[in-house]
C-alpha cells in the first residue's frame, strides 16, 4: 500500500523540473570539490584543510542543500495534490491516513536523500581523497546529511498539510530561524534542525571534530527523533481532517 | 400516482423535507413551513439503513451559510441534484464523501458517519468535479491504482473491467494528460467504480462534454442504476437532470426547496406563467390578434418590444404561429424573457 502510494507520488512528484534543478543545487558541493582539488590549495590533511572543509559541509551541504532540497519535496509532496484536487482521488480510500503519510515521506524523504546524501557523499570522497582519517569525515557528513534528510522531510511534510504557503514558512524557517536567529541567540538552538545535523556528524566524525555543532550528539538525535514523531503525528491528523477548499 | 392536485409553489417554503419512507417515494414533496425534524431520526430502526442519508445537516463558512438544514434519504436508482450555481450542491456532495465536516447534523453513508472514517469509502465511488486527474498515469494505471488502494484481491482484472465498462479500451495505455474533457471524465469514472461501490457520487458530471459524450455517459449511469446501484449527481442544467433522473432534489440558496419525482416538478415549471418578448413585422396588430388567444393572459407593447405572458407553454407555442398567420403578420423572433434557471428556481420556492 505504501510502495503504491510511493510509486504514483514519485510519478508526480519527480521527473519535471524541480528534480532537474534540485539536481543542479546537489551538483554544486561536488563541482566546488572538483575545483578544489584541482586548484592545487589542499594542504593534505583535515586540520590544514579545516577551512574549505567548513565551507563544503557545514555552510553548503548542511546549511543550504539539505534544507532547500529537503524543502522543496517536502512541501511539494501534498503541496501540489492539494492544489490541483487530485488529493481527493488518494483519500477517498479506505486507507488508514498514518499510511498515506507515510507513502508520501517515503517518496519526498528517498529523493533527498539520494540527490543530497549522494553529493555529500561524491564531495566529501573527491575533496578528502587519500587524507588520513577523512573517510571518517566522509561517513560522518553522509549519515547525519541522511539523518537531517528524515528530520526536514518529515517536517517539511507536515508543514505542506498545515498550510497551504507551506514554502513560504518553510523558507523563513531555513534561512530566518536557523540562519540567522539561532546562530545570534544560542538558546533556541535546541529549536533548530541544522543544530542536530551537526550534532550527529559530529557523533560520526570522530576525528578532528570538524562540525560546528553546539548540541551533544545524544541529544541532537533524541530531539531529532522527537520532531519527526510529533510531525507524523501532527501531519496524519491534518490529513484524517481534511476538507476541501470552498469552491461552491 | 394519483393526481393530488397541483400544490401551489406559494406553499413550498425553503425547510428541510422530512425523510420521507422508502414506500413512499416518487411523490412530490413540497416542503411545508414549520415541519419538525423530529422524524428526520425515526428510520434508524426500520430495515436497512440509506445507501446515504442526511439528518438536518448544515454547514457555514464562517458566516455565511452554504447548506442550511437538509434533511434527505438517497435508494438505490439516479437521483439528480439540481441547483443554480453556489446553492450548495458541491458543499452537500463533499460532505457526502467525506471531505467536509457538517456544522450541524448527521451525514450518513450506509448507515455510518461519513466524517473522519475511511473505511466508509469501500461503499461509495466519489467523481469530483475539478478536471484534474494524475497526468503522468494511464488510464489503466490509474484505474489500477484505485483498484490497489482498495485493497481489491486482483486490481489488474478490476482495472481492466472499469476500464471496460467507461469504454475506454482503446486509450487505456495513453497518459490521462492527453485525453479530452469527456475521456478524462470517463477515467474519473473508471476509477470510481473500480471497487464495485453501492453509491456513486458525481459532481457537474456532463461539465464540458459535448452531446455525444453527454449521451454515452448518461447511458453508462442508466446501466450503473439498472445494476442497483445508488447514484447521485448535481447539475445546473434543468435538462440534464430532466433526461436521467428518476428522482429529483432542488437546492435553492443551501436549502432542499422541493424533492421527488421530476415530472411532478416539471410540471409545475411548465405551468408557471411564462414571459415572451416577441418582434414581428406589425407588433401592434399581432397584441391584438393575441388577446383572443385563451392561452394568453397578458399582452404589453412598450418600448415598441410586445412582451406576452402565457400561463400554458405548450398550448401557447401551438397556437401563437396560426395568430400571426391569421392576421398576416410576420413573426421574426418570439423568446423567453424569463426563462434563466434563476427565475425557475425562485418561482419553485415562490421568492420571486
Amino acid at each position: 500500500m505504501i510502495v503504491e502510494i510511493a510509486r504514483v507520488t514519485s510519478r508526480q512528484l519527480l521527473g519535471r523540473r524541480r528534480t532537474l534543478l534540485m539536481g543542479l543545487l546537489a551538483l554544486l558541493p561536488i563541482l566546488l570539490a572538483v575545483i578544489f582539488r584541482l586548484g592545487g590549495a589542499e594542504t593534505g590533511s583535515i586540520v590544514g584543510d579545516r577551512g574549505f572543509l567548513e565551507a563544503l559541509f557545514d555552510a553548503l551541504l548542511v546549511t543550504l542543500v539539505l534544507p532547500l532540497v529537503a524543502l522543496l519535496f517536502g512541501t511539494a509532496a501534498f503541496g501540489s495534490e492539494i492544489e490541483d484536487g487530485t488529493v481527493i482521488y488518494l483519500l477517498a480510500k479506505p486507507v488508514r491516513r498514518l499510511t498515506v503519510v507515510l507513502g508520501k515521506l517515503l517518496v519526498a524523504i528517498g529523493a533527498t536523500v539520494v540527490l543530497v546524501g549522494g553529493s555529500t557523499l561524491l564531495a566529501g570522497m573527491i575533496a578528502l581523497l587519500g587524507v588520513s582519517d577523512g573517510q571518517y569525515l566522509i561517513i560522518g557528513y553522509t549519515v547525519a546529511v541522511v539523518a537531517g534528510a528524515i528530520i526536514y522531510g518529515t517536517v517539511f511534510v507536515a508543514l505542506g498539510l498545515v498550510t497551504g504557503r507551506a514554502l513560504i514558512a518553510g523558507l523563513v524557517y531555513v534561512l530566518l530561524w536557523e540562519g540567522l536567529l539561532a546562530s545570534l541567540l544560542p538558546g533556541i538552538q535546541v529549536l533548530s534542525i541544522r543544530q542536530y545535523v551537526l550534532g550527529i556528524a559530529d557523533a560520526a566524525g570522530v576525528s578532528g571534530r570538524i562540525a560546528s555543532g553546539t548540541l551533544p550528539a545524544s541529544s541532537a538525535l533524541t530531539l531529532g527523533a522527537i520532531v519527526v514523531l510529533v510531525a507524523v503525528v501532527i501531519g496524519t491528523r491534518r490529513l484524517a481532517a481534511f476538507e476541501v477548499p470552498q469552491a461552491d | 400516482m394519483s393526481e393530488p392536485g397541483r400544490p401551489s409553489p406559494e406553499g413550498i417554503a425553503p425547510v428541510a423535507t422530512p425523510p420521507a419512507a422508502p414506500g413512499t417515494r416518487g411523490a412530490w414533496t413540497p416542503v411545508s413551513a414549520g415541519s419538525s425534524p423530529g422524524p428526520a431520526s425515526a428510520p434508524a430502526a426500520s430495515g436497512p439503513p440509506a445507501a446515504v442519508e442526511l439528518r438536518s445537516v448544515s454547514r457555514w463558512y464562517g458566516n455565511v451559510v452554504a447548506v442550511n438544514d437538509v434533511s434527505l434519504r438517497l435508494d438505490a436508482g439516479v437521483t439528480g441534484l439540481l441547483g443554480p450555481n453556489g446553492a450548495g450542491k458541491s458543499t452537500i456532495l463533499h460532505m457526502m464523501s467525506g471531505f467536509l465536516k457538517p456544522s450541524a447534523g448527521q451525514v450518513l453513508i450506509a448507515g455510518q458517519a461519513a466524517w473522519r472514517r475511511p473505511e466508509m469509502y469501500r461503499h461509495i465511488g466519489l467523481v469530483p468535479e475539478r478536471e484534474a486527474v494524475y497526468p503522468t498515469l494511464t488510464g489503466y494505471e490509474f484505474a489500477r491504482f484505485n483498484a490497489r488502494l482498495q485493497s481489491l484481491p486482483d486490481p489488474d482484472a478490476a482495472a481492466a473491467r472499469a476500464i471496460a465498462t467507461v469504454g475506454l479500451g482503446d486509450a487505456q495505455h495513453r497518459p490521462i494528460g492527453t485525453y479530452s474533457k469527456g475521456m478524462r471524465q470517463r477515467a474519473k469514472v473508471a476509477g470510481a467504480l473500480v471497487h464495485d461501490p453501492t453509491t456513486l457520487l458525481l459532481d457537474e458530471p456532463f461539465n464540458g462534454m459535448d452531446p455525444r459524450q453527454r449521451l454515452s455517459m448518461m447511458e453508462l449511469l442508466r446501466r450503473m442504476a439498472a445494476e442497483g446501484r445508488t447514484i447521485l449527481f448535481s447539475s445546473h442544467i434543468l435538462e440534464e437532470v430532466e433526461r436521467l433522473a428518476e428522482e429529483v432534489l432542488v437546492l435553492v440558496a443551501g436549502r432542499l426547496a422541493a424533492s421527488g419525482d421530476f415530472r411532478a416538478i416539471r410540471r409545475l415549471m411548465t405551468d408557471r406563467p411564462h414571459t415572451f418578448t416577441v418582434r414581428s413585422s406589425d407588433d401592434r396588430r399581432l397584441a391584438a390578434a393575441l388577446m383572443d388567444e385563451p392561452a394568453v393572459f397578458g399582452v404589453e407593447l412598450s418600448d415598441g418590444r410586445l412582451t406576452v405572458r402565457t400561463a400554458d407553454l405548450e398550448r401557447f407555442g401551438r397556437a401563437v404561429a396560426g395568430v400571426a398567420r391569421a392576421s398576416q403578420v410576420s413573426l421574426f423572433e418570439l423568446f423567453p424573457t424569463d426563462d434563466s434557471l434563476e427565475s425557475v428556481f425562485s418561482y419553485l420556492v415562490g421568492v420571486r
